[in-house]
């Protein structure tokens, strides 16, 4: 435990209606919420984070959550730093000047509606194309960089929300014209471990085995194999329902539950719109 | 100077870590440290026992490390971060006030993830 290490400090954030809870965070351009504490990246750890936010910003690049160098005036010669924008509604994630990945899919999120936003990362150490992108629970395609490389944060680093917060004047020289965040933030979460399901809003019915519904996966590939249960439970993790793994007792309704494995399918995301059900034991 | 330090003692089959911090309304020098959290690891018996606490507390490493749940501040005296180089560190141990970016901030807002205080 680190105490208040990674508390945040806290300036011009007001307090109104929340999506989750009683209260969410109101972000103008004065606001400031940051954490003393360095890290939690550092090299290639996994980090992953999700938020929910609610804009109707259209017409700039803002900032929503940014790990960055505290020392430094030419962050292009440093370490990488790891930041996630909201580029006039599209979500943008950077983890040096010229790198970057953005949506390909048409998802402007500065709507004036709330919206989930997750970014995970697979492994460690793992190139920016992998980080995985979810708007609402969707996995969202995206596109870049253009030259990628193995993610390596700088482990002088400080996690800022809304602004480049405690970060070095550096980010302010090389992106001149990236905004602190206007608009309103709730339920802020940080990992060292990719997302699963259950991090996620969930978006699909439920199903028992008892229920007797059958599953369809029509347009999926259908190949599947058995794993043992200890690898469907440490990736099901707590949640015996995940996307791409499923409890089936065989033959059909009988026997013990075992573990099947979808290999066309990743651990999380884009099953959702192929599958049509997920038996929970 | 020193506002943090730990003492470890470890014999044959246990070993004890226990982390002080400083207290006080100097800056420094003020000749008062509060135990902070410990860890234990006692393997005196057939099964090892580990107990833990503050901030050395062992953590959740599949929860949140980081949880903001916006449901309010408190004054950033309140909660005291080692080592941090406030607005008024040559004065005090623990800070009123810090500057961010040319905004100053008088409050704190929690970590309710593993990473924050129980």
């Amino acid at each position: 435990m680190y105490t208040e290490q990674f508390d945040a400090q806290v300036a011009s954030v007001d307090f109104v209606g929340g999506k989750v809870g009683q209260y969410a965070g109101s972000f103008n351009k004065s606001s400031r919420l940051a954490l003393y504490g360095t890290g939690p990246n550092a090299g290639g750890n996994i980090v992953s984070f999700s938020v929910w936010i609610n804009t109707s910003q259209l017409k700039s690049e803002m900032v929503l959550i940014h790990y960055g160098s505290i020392f430094g005036s030419n962050i292009r010669s440093s370490k990488d730093f790891f930041t996630l924008t909201l580029d006039n509604g599209y979500p943008r994630i950077y983890t040096s000047v010229d790198r970057y990945m953005k949506s390909s899919e048409d998802i402007n999120l500065a709507d004036g509606n709330w919206h989930h936003v997750g970014v995970s990362m697979p492994r460690k150490s793992c190139l920016l194309a992998e980080v995985q992108l979810y708007v609402d629970g969707n996995f969202i395609n995206t596109v870049g960089p253009a030259v990628d490389k193995h993610i390596f944060t700088t482990t002088s680093g400080r996690m800022s929300i809304g602004s480049f917060g405690y970060s070095s004047n550096g980010y302010d020289d090389a992106f001149p014209a990236m905004e602190p965040y206007v608009g309103l933030m709730d339920d802020l979460k940080v990992w060292s471990r990719p997302l699963t399901k259950s991090d996620l809003p969930s978006n699909e019915k439920k199903f028992r085995i008892s229920d007797g519904v059958k599953c369809n996966r029509k347009g999926i590939k259908k190949k599947m194999i058995r794993a043992k249960m200890k690898r469907c439970k440490n990736l099901c993790i707590k949640d015996a329902t995940c996307f791409g793994f499923e409890l089936r007792r065989m033959p059909e309704g009988r026997g013990k539950p075992k573990c099947f494995l979808l290999q066309a399918m990743p651990t999380i995301g884009t099953a959702r719109s192929r599958t049509k059900c997920a038996i929970m034991e | 100077m020193f506002d943090n330090f730990l003492t470890i003692q470890v014999n044959d089959k246990r070993i004890d870590i226990i982390s002080y911090n400083e207290i006080g309304n100097k800056t420094k020098w003020n000749n008062n440290h509060v135990e902070h959290g410990h860890l234990t690891i006692d393997k005196s018996s057939s099964s090892t026992n580990i107990s833990s606490s503050g901030a050395l507390e062992l953590l959740d490493r599949y929860s949140p490390l980081v949880h903001f749940t916006f449901e309010g501040v408190v004054p950033l005296e309140e909660r005291q971060v080692l080592g941090m180089i406030h607005d008024d560190f040559d004065d005090k141990l623990v800070g009123t006030s810090i500057t961010i970016r040319g905004a100053t901030c008088t409050e704190s807002m929690p970590n309710e993830g593993s990473f924050g205080r129980k």
